[in-house]
This record gives structure tokens, C-alpha cells and sequence, in this order.
């Protein structure tokens, strides 16, 4: 009997049962006896985010293309299916086949925030597999990581085999061929041989590999080596050129119970040509890569299909840069009217053009208006590179009100580097602006009241941004802006909501951590932390005292500006952007000069080197 | 236009899907096997498709029902084989036919729950399931309300069949009056009966009122 088989006995006791049970539309079965290696991609949340996140289906996809390679997923049991498993001995398992983790070849798992670590630990140990890279023997899977978070994966470096660096759609499928012909060629598996050979491969990370030192009375880090000549110094990240002809599912997992993103996402773009100063998505994913829009609308159609959902969204960390934006959305609207399928464009700036684009887009169902000026001054913005001024927010509001809009969103960040309290007033005085613009305009919608909406995070200092030398601002500090921006606000008709600062503390010790913040990590876990998305499991001081009892200093982590001379904790991963680049810009910020787009003009960032046609034809 | 009751069964993984998440996914079925649904004509445009009773999360149904109103004429086998493939293993399509009864006609259920061998004999549960002791139930309001159950109770069996005992009950299911199988559960407890709250429930049979 498998662990899943095990596991149904019970789930009428569990909320949310269907999580556990796999055998969803389009779920990939392989008959286990015919591959010659299983791989379990885990996303350490619930299933409803983990199944709504796009990474996950595009690499489930390439790697079960692969005749000999049976990808599964398995995601973070809800605590009380955790206490469960425990109660009845059932270890974690892939929901495809319903077999324990512990008995795969590879076990990998995406990062997406940082706040999802110690779900990586409790996953692990629901699955019995050792925490710890180093406790593992031959018969352990093997554990690698990769996502955004592993730009930095210094903090979780110690129980982690392998991290993939940048896109894995082609590196994943080599490192597991690589495993399969290690195993045909070896009478035994040596680990430790086989891990050697894996960070040979381009974007793999190695952490074992590696010694770290420390200095300083702090203790800073002083340097990151390989322990071999053979095993690269510097690792770079793995991107894909030719982005149109990148691999992309014609067919996803349909769940049955409702996730976040219930919908078709269609990859639009990959990377954003503005170059936002504390962005680290900005940075990381460059350069700017798009995909036809023929293509698309064939991708599209192809998972309607297969899926039969009723909503599809166009998915681009800018969708308003891409190119041909008009021409995809006539070309889908061909067809997904007369089908009940609606689309969704997030992260839209509205100018005129854009304004026309909503008016057909809006057929079938309104959605808000966002807008995310970060910083509520035009000096501010400028230091944080984001162009975008007062009038186009403004213009942009006007166009939305007058197609009968009545609510905006706009997005801040608070402790910005050289915020000032003026800083702050000025988000204030900005949603006063709307309101007022609302009530202004000749042809908004009558007989109804505007609703802006302001919502300000934290500022989290980044690895590889030009704002990863910067601390956070103290939690007092923090606080004391966000009551000076409720006192700010003088309309009724603006909604004030902020992060929990502490969340955000706890995030940019980790953020801009070190190899030394494993230990702390897993006494958090053994502390009972877990599920740290979630406000009812986060426990702020037990992560003060569990990083103390490490012998750590959250301050240090969060709060130091770090010397624009140290070595950076993440130095040795090499995401294409140069920090020659990194340290221009943040010169640039401190003087409030504001850098182009890429596409206006190439500022020279590092990432040409990877030969997306933006940089080395100028076009897109 | 054409309309149609298809007879399913819900098994598998998707016993475990809720009444809502599973009229969700039979809709995106119809999609995918391209058999244009009917929309309501109203502000919130909303499919056209009626299930005869919602199915409890953990409980097999057997017989189910659904009507479904299509915008173009199909005959009742293209339905059938459309669907078939346009669901998981875990769905079969038993039939499709002339709705010819309305879904508001329903009028009771049957249930088979197996149970690892109880305690009480066969003739000990069914002279307890033939005169239930009344459970208490919270009304809307927030009040404590008796509530009698052997009206609602059209039909009783229990067997003892090796290692198993099967209770097989015809439940009340109308719009009036509906009666829950976990209730009759708690009734039982309360007489002093040993049931366990780990068994397997089917819901093998919807019947309607007589024409």
C-alpha cells in the first residue's frame, strides 16, 4: 500500500481534501518500472498557491517530455494533514503515483519567497529525508532548489544538494540525464561523485562545494571559493536567447478545487527592460525576451482546449512593454468571446493607448485598476528609477474613470533608501489628488463614489540590486511611517492598508543572508515555525530567538549597510548583471538620476552577454 | 438547443472535490469536449446546468444526475461519448437521456455504508434504525431543536457480509425534507450503538416522486 492509498482513509477529516488526492485532468501517469528517474517538484505553500504558479507547469512539462523521466508534484500539507501524517506515519508523497518522496531520484523545490523556508524544512521532514545535505547518504534523493530565491542561497545553502540557477527548462532535464547515466555506468552511487560531476553543468550550484570564510569582529564574509579547480568560481545562471521558440505546455494540470490563479497563464514576456532600483525580478530575469504573438495566441487556444478554463490572463512582469500587444489581444478576442473566456491583463500602466486595449478587453469582465508608483515623490522616484510621474498616474486615472471605472489601486513601498517624512506626506497627497481628479471629471460614472485604495510593503533589500548594500529601516522606524501616513490621510474615500513591518524584518534577514542562517532556519523549525506566509503561524519573536540562539544578530543581516568594498554574501552566482553595474546604480540613486529603459538605450548592465535580440539587434 | 440528463458516477480522487469545485470542473468538461453550454441570460451570465442533489466531500455517487441545456442540437449518444473523454477516469458517464422528470421532483436517496464488522448485531441496528431516538439540532437562529428523523427515514437494511457490516438506508432528499446520513450516525450513538467514524458511504440511488 503507498503512502497516498494510506492517506485516503482519512482525508474526510482534513479541510480541503481534494489538495491530497492528485488525479487531476491532464496529470502526468508513466508507468514507474519504464523511467529511469522520478522526480518530485514540490512548491513548499499550499497546493491552490503552489498550483497557480506558472514556473511549476512549464518545468513539469519539459521534464515529463523526457520518455525516461516521470516528473510529480507534491506540496506543503495544511497543518492539520501534517498532524495526520504524523499521527498515522504516513510520509509525504507525490500526488501522481502517491509514493513516499523519500524513494525518488531527485526532489526539487522552487523558491519562490523567502518566507516559504521553513516550509522546505517541514516538507523534508514530513517526507523523512534528512535536513541536512550532509546527513544524506546514497539511498536520499537528491535535493535542488531553484527560483528566484536561489539568486541568494546562502540562507538555505546547507540543506540543499544542487541549487539551479536561472531558467532550468533545459539544465534540469541534462542534470537528471547526467544522474540516469551515472547510475547505468556505476555499479555504486557515489554522492558525492555524482554532485562533483552535476556543477559541471552550466547554472548548477554545488554549496558543498564551497568554503566560506568570515571576518571582521562582525564576522562578514570574506570569501566564497570552490574546494576544486574544476568546480566554477563564479556560476551563471542559465537563460534562454531564442525565448519564442522556449519550451511552453500545451497542456497544464486542471485542479478541481479553486486556486489563486485559476486561469490560463500565457507567458508573454520574460525580464523587464526598466531597471526599478529595488527590484530584484528587474534584475534577475534580464534581459528583456518576448514571444510572438502568433505563437501565442496558438498557445493559447491549444490550453483552452485542453483546459476548458474560463478566464486567461496575459502574464509579463510589464505587460504594457510588450510589443504587440494590441495585435494578441484582437487575435484572441477572435475567439474567446464567443467562447465565455475572459482575459485579464495585470500590471497595466493605462496611458491613452493602453486605455483602448481595456475598453475591449473590459467585454466580459471589469477589473481595478493598479498602479504601483512605489515612492509618493517625484524626487524619490527618480532615486528608485521608477519612471513614472505624477501626470502619467493622473493621466492614467482619467482615461479609467472616464470607461466607468471607480476604483484604483496604488502600490508603495515604505523605508525606501533616503525616504523623508515629506516622502511619505506625498503618498498621502497623491490619493487626494484622485479623489479630487474623480470628482473633477466631467464624465465619470454618475452617482457613484471613487474608491482609492493605498497599499504600502516594506522595502526588503535585495540581493543583486543596486539597493543590496542598503539596510532595512529599524521596525520602530518602519512603524512610526506607517502611522505618519495614517495620520497623513485625510479622505474617506482612500483605504490605507500596510504589511506587517515584522514580516518584512524577517524577510530581509534572510533576503540579504549568509551560509550561517541554515542553523537558525532549522531551530525555527524545530521551534515550531512554519507556514510564515500565513499570519496565524508567523511568530515573529520566535524567529528573533531562534536566530539568536544561533549566535546571530537579525540587525546584521537586516539593518547593515553593507560597504560597497565587502564581498557579497552571493558574489559567486552570476546572474548576467555586473556589479560594476549594481554599484553605478546605486550611485545614480543616491544622486537622483534616473537611467532609461533598454529599449530607449542600453545602459550596459552585463546581461548582452546572454544575446536576447534587445541587446544584440535592438528590437523585441 | 437540446437538453439532456446525463447519469454519472463520481469516484475516486473525486470524491474528495465539493459540490461547487465539481460544477466548476463539469463545466470546463463541457467546454473541452466542445458542447456549447446554454448561459442564462442575465447580468451575471451563469451555465445551465442542474444537479440533482450535491454530493457530500468523501462520498461516492454512483447514479448521480445532471441536466444540462446545450445551445445547439446534439443526440444524447454524442453527448455521451463527448464527455466520456473529457474527464478523468474517476467520471463515468452512465447514460444520457430525455430529462423527463424535473430536478425539483426528487424525493429521497439511497446510501450503502460499509463499516469494519461492528459490534451490534444485524437485528440490533435495524430495531435501532426503526425507531431512531431524536437528535438536537442548532437551527439558524441558534437554537437547540429537536429533531425527529423516522419520517425521513423511508428505508432501512442492515447485513453482516464476512469481515464487513453494510447498513443500506432510504433517506428523505427533497427540498423539505432532507436528511443527512451522518445523522442518522449520531442517532445511533446516542442509543449506546458503537459506530466508528471511519467507513466508506456511497450514494447509490436517487429516486423521484411518482408521476
Amino acid at each position: 500500500m503507498n503512502e497516498k492509498t494510506k492517506a485516503l482513509k482519512y482525508l474526510k477529516k482534513v479541510l480541503k481534501p481534494s489538495r491530497y488526492t492528485g488525479g487531476e485532468l491532464n496529470e502526468v501517469i508513466k508507468e514507474k518500472t519504464k523511467v529511469d528517474a522520478r522526480f518530485a517538484f514540490c512548491f513548499p505553500d499550499t497546493y491552490e498557491i503552489g498550483m497557480s504558479n506558472l514556473g511549476i507547469k512549464i518545468l513539469y512539462d519539459c521534464l515529463n517530455k523526457e520518455d525516461n523521466i516521470w516528473c510529480e508534484r507534491s506540496f506543503a500539507p495544511w497543518p492539520d494533514m501534517g498532524a495526520l501524517m504524523r499521527e498515522k506515519d504516513i510520509s509525504l508523497y507525490a500526488l501522481e503515483s502517491g509514493d513516499a518522496l523519500k524513494d525518488f531520484d531527485f526532489v526539487g523545490f522552487t523558491l519562490q519567497y523567502e518566507l516559504s523556508y521553513s516550509n522546505v524544512l517541514y516538507m523534508l521532514d514530513l517526507a523523512g529525508i534528512p535536513l541536512y545535505s550532509k546527513d544524506r547518504d546514497e539511498n536520499c534523493p537528491i535535493i535542488i532548489g531553484g527560483g528566484p530565491c536561489s539568486y541568494n542561497p546562502e540562507p538555505v545553502a546547507d540543506f540543499f544538494d544542487i541549487f539551479s540557477i536561472g531558467e532550468g527548462e533545459f539544465s534540469l532535464v541534462e542534470t537528471a540525464k547526467l544522474y540516469i547515466d551515472y547510475k547505468k555506468n556505476h555499479e555504486k552511487f557515489d554522492r558525492n561523485e555524482f554532485l562533483r560531476l552535476a556543477s559541471h553543468i552550466k547554472g548548477n550550484y554545488v554549496p558543498s562545494l564551497y568554503d566560506v570564510k568570515y571576518e571582521g569582529k562582525d564576522g562578514w564574509v570574506s570569501s566564497v571559493t570552490p574546494k576544486y579547480d574544476d568546480v566554477p568560481a563564479l556560476v551563471e545562471k542559465n537563460c534562454l536567447a531564442d525565448f519564442d521558440n522556449a519550451p511552453f505546455p500545451s497542456t497544464v494540470p486542471v485542479p478541481f478545487t479553486e486556486t489563486v490563479h485559476d486561469r490560463i497563464m500565457l507567458e508573454c514576456a520574460r525580464g523587464c527592460m526598466r531597471g526599478c532600483r529595488f527590484c530584484q525580478a528587474g534584475i534577475i530575469y534580464r534581459p528583456y525576451r518576448s514571444r510572438g504573438f502568433e505563437k501565442l495566441n496558438e498557445q493559447a487556444k491549444s490550453l483552452y482546449k485542453s483546459s476548458g478554463y474560463e478566464e486567461m490572463s496575459l502574464s509579463s512582469l510589464s505587460i504594457s512593454d510588450y510589443p504587440c500587444l494590441m495585435e494578441l489581444v484582437d487575435s484572441l478576442k477572435e475567439w474567446t468571446d464567443r467562447e465565455k473566456v475572459s482575459l485579464s491583463l495585470p500590471s497595466m500602466r493605462i496611458d491613452s493607448f493602453e486605455a483602448e486595449i481595456m475598453k475591449k478587453v473590459q467585454g466580459v469582465r471589469k477589473t481595478g485598476l493598479t498602479f504601483a508608483p512605489e515612492a509618493g515623490t517625484q524626487r524619490l522616484r527618480d532615486v528608485i528609477n521608477k519612471n513614472l510621474t505624477e501626470e502619467n498616474i493622473l493621466d492614467g486615472c482619467r482615461n479609467a474613470f472616464s470607461t466607468g471605472r471607480t476604483s484604483v489601486k496604488l502600490y508603495f513601498m515604505n523605508g525606501l533608501p533616503t525616504e523623508k517624512d515629506e516622502d511619505i506626506e506625498g503618498i498621502a497627497n497623491l490619493g487626494h489628488k484622485i479623489v479630487d481628479l474623480y470628482y473633477q471629471s466631467p464624465d465619470k460614472p454618475k452617482g457613484r463614489p471613487v474608491e482609492v485604495t493605498i497599499s504600502v510593503s516594506c522595502f526588503v533589500p535585495k540581493a543583486h540590486t543596486p539597493f543590496q548594500w542598503y539596510g532595512q529601516d529599524s521596525l520602530e522606524e518602519l512603524v512610526r511611517k506607517q502611522k505618519l501616513l495614517g495620520t497623513s490621510i485625510h479622505s474617506g474615500k482612500i483605504r490605507y492598508n500596510w504589511h506587517e513591518a515584522k514580516v518584512s524584518r524577517i524577510e530581509a534577514v534572510f533576503a540579504r543572508g549568509d551560509r550561517r542562517l541554515s542553523k537558525a532556519l532549522e531551530i525555527a523549525y524545530r521551534n515550531g515555525q512554519f507556514f510564515d506566509g500565513w499570519d496565524e503561524f508567523f511568530s515573529y519573536d520566535r524567529w528573533i530567538s531562534s536566530i539568536e540562539e544561533a549566535g546571530l544578530d537579525p540587525s546584521f543581516y537586516a539593518n547593515r549597510k553593507i560597504g560597497f568594498d565587502e564581498v557579497l554574501p552571493w558574489a559567486h552566482i552570476d546572474c548576467g548583471v555586473t556589479q560594476k553595474f549594481l554599484l553605478h546604480e546605486a550611485k545614480q540613486a543616491e544622486c537622483e538620476v534616473t537611467t532609461p529603459d533598454c529599449l530607449t538605450k542600453c545602459s550596459g548592465c552585463g546581461a548582452a552577454k546572454f544575446g536576447a535580440d534587445l541587446c544584440t539587434k535592438r528590437k523585441i | 438547443m437540446s437538453t439532456h440528463r446525463i447519469k454519472f458516477a463520481k469516484r475516486g480522487s473525486l470524491i474528495f472535490v465539493s459540490h461547487l469545485d465539481f460544477a466548476h470542473s463539469f463545466t470546463r468538461a463541457l467546454k473541452r469536449a466542445e458542447l456549447p453550454i446554454k448561459y442564462s441570460e442575465g447580468f451575471s451570465p451563469h451555465p445551465k446546468q442542474v444537479f440533482a442533489l450535491p454530493l457530500s466531500v468523501g462520498m461516492v455517487g454512483e447514479n448521480e444526475l445532471c441536466d444540462i441545456t446545450l445551445t445547439e442540437d446534439f443526440t444524447h449518444k454524442e453527448v455521451k461519448d463527448r464527455l466520456s473523454k473529457a474527464l478523468t477516469c474517476d467520471f463515468e458517464v452512465k447514460s444520457v437521456t430525455d430529462p423527463d422528470i424535473k430536478m425539483g421532483k426528487v424525493k429521497s436517496a439511497e446510501y450503502v455504508l460499509v463499516f469494519e464488522k461492528l459490534n451490534a448485531s444485524k437485528e440490533e441496528l435495524e430495531k435501532a434504525l426503526s425507531n431512531l431516538a431524536p437528535v438536537m439540532k442548532t437551527t439558524k437562529s441558534g437554537k437547540e431543536k429537536e429533531l425527529d428523523l423516522n419520517s425521513m427515514v423511508y428505508g432501512y437494511a442492515a447485513e453482516e457480509n464476512g469481515e464487513k457490516t453494510i447498513l443500506r438506508l432510504t433517506l428523505a432528499a427533497s427540498g423539505e425534507s432532507y436528511l443527512n446520513p451522518d445523522l442518522v450516525l449520531v442517532s445511533l450513538r446516542s442509543m449506546g450503538l458503537y459506530i466508528p467514524d471511519e467507513y466508506d458511504i456511497t450514494r447509490t440511488e436517487i429516486f423521484f416522486e411518482s408521476k
